[in-house]
């Protein structure tokens, strides 16, 4: 600890503290434009000068650190440092336009703060500014304005330092030095939106938000982002019932201050006009709309009518819904529906899954904060940076700055071999063999409890044959598991789940480890639907249907019976469905026809059955096949709580109003409850209660089956791999309006190894048809180095190529062949 | 007694022959003082172009939330202010305004200013919000209301570039002519660097040249230019 005295009064702060920061503590404010808590120091501006004793001249306090004894004297107290800071200012305004009124940031910038804080009231230069073109687009979401620019470097080392970006650099030198991007290059980066929020002037500036609203008439609501499970929080501004803007908030313990692009700017379906409004019933083939009190009395009656005649009723729910909705649909499920046909995957589960999903949920969390501390992350299944962009951003953080060793595994090398990640790269569906070589190989070290891996599978040397891998890389592994030792984490995808034997392996690897394991899933309410029980076999809490124990206390929780069979997966009740065995069949913010990862089984399902409810914000390709469409409103419009990755629960509240006659889904299911007289929560905080009672205390962990699977051999017609996962800017129905954010979406591409391409007679970017038994879709190759032999890529839903039309849910595997897109035509 | 009377009547009479106060409204109306807080007015630059750049500093003034604005992006194609930004919408609700001025003290632009007209009176609601056309100066004759095209003004000889502008980077570049080129990076340019000024230049110095031809012609910003407010005949009142 160092003692300092600042302007007169006396503090201790650790070593290395800067002096800005030990006035902070003070509650002394010296102004400054580069200096930002979040990145290195660099002294460029000049702005935050104070006066140190000692000293022939004052000193940047940014990247001055204390030491023993020191006296600092601010602009509060000593005449040098505020005639030094006023000097400043002036000078930064030689060339800074005084075009306040019509700039973006007027009204929230801090140069005009400061300069009427601390400036001089006018100015000795008469001579003309300089002038460059105005406003330029770096990209379609951020406009460069180069007369405004302070040279503060936030942008360039926000780029370099905490996207690894670097599109975005100084140029020139002296009076012409400037922001600029390269030559041909424009500023590509999810993350392209943080730059502007920490412009301290209005030099780079918002595309979307140009000239909507002046920060002082906006109102802001603290609210939690929903378009991915990373839990960003974030801010969201709206002028007269209009959302204009969405900035990042402050959250050390999640997203610091950082947030992605979408977002951002993927906040437009909120606010459409094809928004759902009111309540509508099919009659005659379309959509007539009537009251509340008329749709929620037909779907009483319908739910009368199936108990009555013991049909069985099925309930898909999607995992974007908040908390409290996700547990109201799952109690509606059990106790109104009386069916444990409830899920929100639209795949097959598995018995592993079964296994490990209820154990996650009372095991010790991981946190943001616990990978910068890891000793080894190993990254499985996951693209962290399409599929949670901040927990990439704090990998990243955590591997630079940390020198956290980062390990990911997976077919497809990710953005996080930029920046050191060891790549273990195997054929699609073969991480089992990964993990488990690796395990055996600590296990023969004595690393790890042999028993805890708890699979009956051949040698190393069969395995490592079989998935592809680098064996000096598994061994790698082994040997950076058996130095981290419970210190490791371990992120698995949710894409390891449908990979046989990988959940479980990697779940094992941990346990015996006695190291953190999280799951991380690209949609927002993930963790709460395992949670709350949006699950076949699982009970709020993790409880299981099939444990009398555990079914019970939910039972006295709920003071009714809860079936005690397991229900029907996803794929199973769409499976059902298009048998016409369903009959009432309802969706809750998913759309199987569109999303179903089999080219026709959705929309099937959904024709054949004889009645459907859907709750819906907009018309998608399931609503609109719907008999009962009932409006939902959005995250915006409402309450809630949002459980990341980590397992934190976010709340918010509502930031605009909602349109029409639309609610909440906990609030339209409480209605039906009460058209049939049975007890439901009637308010959130109800919910909540309820939720809160249902917790459970964390337990041990145990290790799960490994299942013994033979994955199925590529055949000579369809010799490929395929692999396939959402782009972070997909498709998606949430992105409706975004269209400048849509513009920086990647176009669609097909991915194959250069050898692969060499074989089929086809150089990057030109065409190629890829098909499999049940469709062929046709897009540009692209050529990814280190892809494994027989493997394709494709982005699932990018740019209206849809590859569900390629799968077949029922397939462990799915095999292509990937032609020329011209033989593909004559052939 | 009849003194009284008689001094009673007095009075009277002399005001039956005294020039009277009262004014025939609404046949015959009176000016008022020059500082009238009367309805306001946005005001046009003589060729037309508006004054208002659209930045809300008199909606954020009003102390009775009556002032209504919506910026836009001023295009190439439809100019309808100097700089960056236009107001697409501007509306003031006469119900809610008290007439303080303090919207006139805001603007930055002298767009908005108050004329004498108090006849602020409606038998609705709607038609006591007033839009941006009834508050819009009528044009002069022979003079084009805005939006006017780039083109159009750069042909008057007139610069409406970047907000309070001097002059062009353009006009400036090929001032810098002949100059030592000063580079930039290329990709940032959107308009076609002058010939021999190097590979790449959109990015440049302003020079005395430049300077001292602007300074003979004061731009549309310049205080000189308040002068210059139009105010529309139809709104000044008769004797």
């Amino acid at each position: 600890m160092v003692n300092v005295t600042i302007d007169d009064r006396a503090i201790t702060v650790p070593e290395g503290t800067l002096v800005i920061r030990a006035a902070e503590q003070l509650g002394l404010y010296v102004p400054r434009f580069c200096d930002h808590p979040y990145l290195a120091p660099l002294g460029a501006c000049r702005q935050c000068l104070v006066e140190i004793e000692g000293q022939r001249k004052p000193l940047t306090s940014c990247t001055t650190t204390v030491t023993e004894g020191m006296v600092v004297k601010t602009q509060f107290t000593s005449d040098i440092a505020a005639g030094a800071q006023k000097g400043v200012l002036e000078l930064l305004l030689i060339n800074h336009p005084l075009d306040c009124p019509v700039c973006d940031k007027g009204g929230e910038c801090p140069l005009q703060d400061q300069v009427l804080a601390y400036g001089p009231g006018g100015s000795r230069y008469r001579e003309p500014k300089r002038r460059y073109v105005k406003p330029v687009p770096v990209s379609p979401l951020v406009y460069l304005d180069r007369e405004r620019c302070v040279l503060c470097a936030r942008c360039t080392r926000f780029a370099s330092e905490i996207s690894g970006d670097p599109f975005i650099e100084l140029f020139e030198r002296g009076a012409l030095e400037q922001v600029a991007i390269f030559e041909d290059q424009p500023y590509e980066s999810s993350f392209s939106g943080n730059v502007i929020q920490i412009c301290p002037v209005g030099a780079l500036t918002d595309a979307e938000f140009r000239f909507k609203a002046r920060p002082f008439d906006m109102t802001s609501t603290p609210s939690v982002c929903n378009l991915c499970s990373s839990g960003c929080s974030l801010t969201i501004q709206q002028r007269r019932g209009q959302i204009v803007r969405v900035l990042a908030r402050d959250n050390p313990d999640v997203n610091e201050v950082w947030t992605c692009d979408k977002g951002r700017f993927g906040h437009a379906y909120v606010q459409r006009p094809e928004r759902v409004v009111e309540p509508m019933i099919k009659k005659e083939g379309s959509f007539v709309p009537v009251s509340w009190a008329e749709a929620v009395r037909l779907i009483a009656g319908r739910i009368q009518t199936v108990k009555a005649n013991g049909e069985s009723a099925a309930v898909l729910a999607g995992a974007r819904l908040p908390d409290e909705d996700a547990y109201a649909v799952s109690r509606f499920a059990r106790t109104i529906l009386g069916t444990n046909n409830v899920d929100h995957r639209l795949r097959r589960g598995s018995a592993e899954e079964d296994a490990v999903l209820p154990q996650l949920m009372h095991a010790e969390p991981v946190e943001y904060e616990t990978l910068e501390r890891a000793k080894l992350v190993v990254v499985a299944g996951l693209d962290p940076r399409e599929e949670s962009p901040i927990l990439f951003l704090r990998l990243r953080k955590a591997a630079l700055k940390h020198r956290v060793p980062i390990v990911e595994l997976q077919p497809r090398r990710t953005a996080l071999a930029r920046f050191g990640a060891r790549s273990i790269r195997c054929a699609p569906g073969t991480e089992a063999d990964v993990l488990l070589a690796a395990a055996t190989r600590l296990g023969e070290r004595g690393g790890v409890d042999a028993s805890a891996v708890k699979a009956h599978h051949p040698s190393v040397s069969a395995l490592l044959e079989r998935c592809g891998a680098d064996a000096d890389h598994v061994y790698a592994l082994a040997d950076l598991l058996q130095r981290a030792g419970s210190d490791a984490v371990f992120l698995a995808g949710e894409r390891l789940s449908t990979s046989p034997g990988a959940l479980a392996a990697c779940w094992n690897l941990a346990a015996g480890l006695g190291a953190k394991f999280a799951r991380v899933s690209r949609r927002p309410g993930a963790a709460a639907a395992v949670w709350t029980g949006l699950h076949p076999k699982l009970l709020p809490g993790g409880r299981l249907v099939d444990n009398d124990r555990e079914r019970l206390e939910v039972e006295a929780a709920w003071q009714t019976s809860v079936p005690a069979q397991p229900g029907l997966d996803g794929r199973s009740i769409l499976d059902g469905a298009s048998r016409g065995a369903i009959g009432l069949l309802y969706l809750v913010a998913i759309d199987p026809a569109f999303d179903a990862p089999d080219s026709s089984l959705g929309a099937r399902a959904l024709d054949t059955s004889d009645f459907i409810v859907a709750h819906d914000l907009l018309l998608t390709e399931s609503s609109r096949r719907a008999d009962v469409l009932l409006p939902a409103v959005a995250v915006p419009e409402r309450a809630g709580t949002f459980t990341d990755w980590e397992i934190r629960p976010q709340t918010f509240s509502p930031a605009v109003g909602a349109p029409g006659l639309a609610e909440p889904d906990w609030q339209i299911l409480s209605m039906i409850a009460a058209e049939l007289g049975v007890a439901f929560p009637r308010s959130l905080e109800d919910i909540r209660r309820e939720i809160r009672s249902l917790v459970r205390p964390q337990g041990t962990r145990t290790p799960v089956l490994v299942p013994d699977v033979s994955i199925p051999k590529s055949t000579e017609h369809y010799p490929f791999m395929l692999l396939t996962y959402p782009l972070l800017l997909d498709d998606g129905t949430m992105m409706l309006g975004a269209n400048d954010l849509m513009r920086t979406a990647d176009d669609v591409f097909v991915e194959l190894n250069a050898k692969d391409a060499e074989r089929i007679g086809v150089e990057p970017g030109e065409s190629v048809r890829v098909s499999s038994q049940h469709g062929a879709i046709e897009a540009p190759l692209r050529v990814l180095r280190d892809l494994p032999n027989g493997s394709v890529f494709i982005p699932t839903n990018q740019r209206g190529t849809r590859v569900q039309s390629l799968l077949d849910s029922t397939d462990a595997m799915t095999f292509v062949r990937v032609d020329p897109a011209d033989a593909g035509r004559r052939g | 007694m009849l003194s009284e009377f008689i001094r009673g009547f007095g009075v009277t009479l002399k005001h039956m022959v005294r020039k009277p106060v009262t004014i025939q409204y609404p046949e015959k109306k009176k000016d008022y003082a020059a500082r009238y807080h009367g309805r306001h007015q946005l005001n046009r630059y003589a060729d037309g172009i508006e004054k208002c750049i659209g930045c809300e500093l008199c909606a954020w003034a009003c102390p009775a939330d009556a002032i209504y604005v919506q910026g836009a992006d001023n295009t190439p194609d439809a100019r309808f202010s100097p700089g960056e930004r236009y107001a697409i919408d501007y509306q003031i609700n006469y119900l809610r305004c008290i007439f303080c001025g303090l919207c006139i003290e805001a603007c930055p632009t002298r767009a908005l200013t108050m004329t004498q007209e108090d006849e602020v009176t409606s038998t609705t609601r709607e038609s006591m919000i007033f839009t941006k056309e009834m508050l819009l100066a009528p044009v002069v004759a022979g003079v084009k209301p805005a939006p006017h095209t780039d083109a159009e003004v750069t042909a008057r000889g007139e610069e409406y570039y970047g907000g309070f502008a001097f002059t062009t980077p353009l006009a400036s570049a090929q001032a810098a002519e002949g100059q030592a080129g000063v580079s930039g990076p290329a990709s940032l340019g959107t308009e076609p660097p002058p010939a021999g000024v190097g590979p790449s230049l959109p990015t440049t110095r302003e020079t005395d040249q430049a300077a001292t031809a602007l300074n003979a012609e004061p731009a549309p910003f310049a205080p000189e230019a308040r002068s210059e407010d139009i105010v529309p005949e139809e709104i000044k009142h008769d004797e």
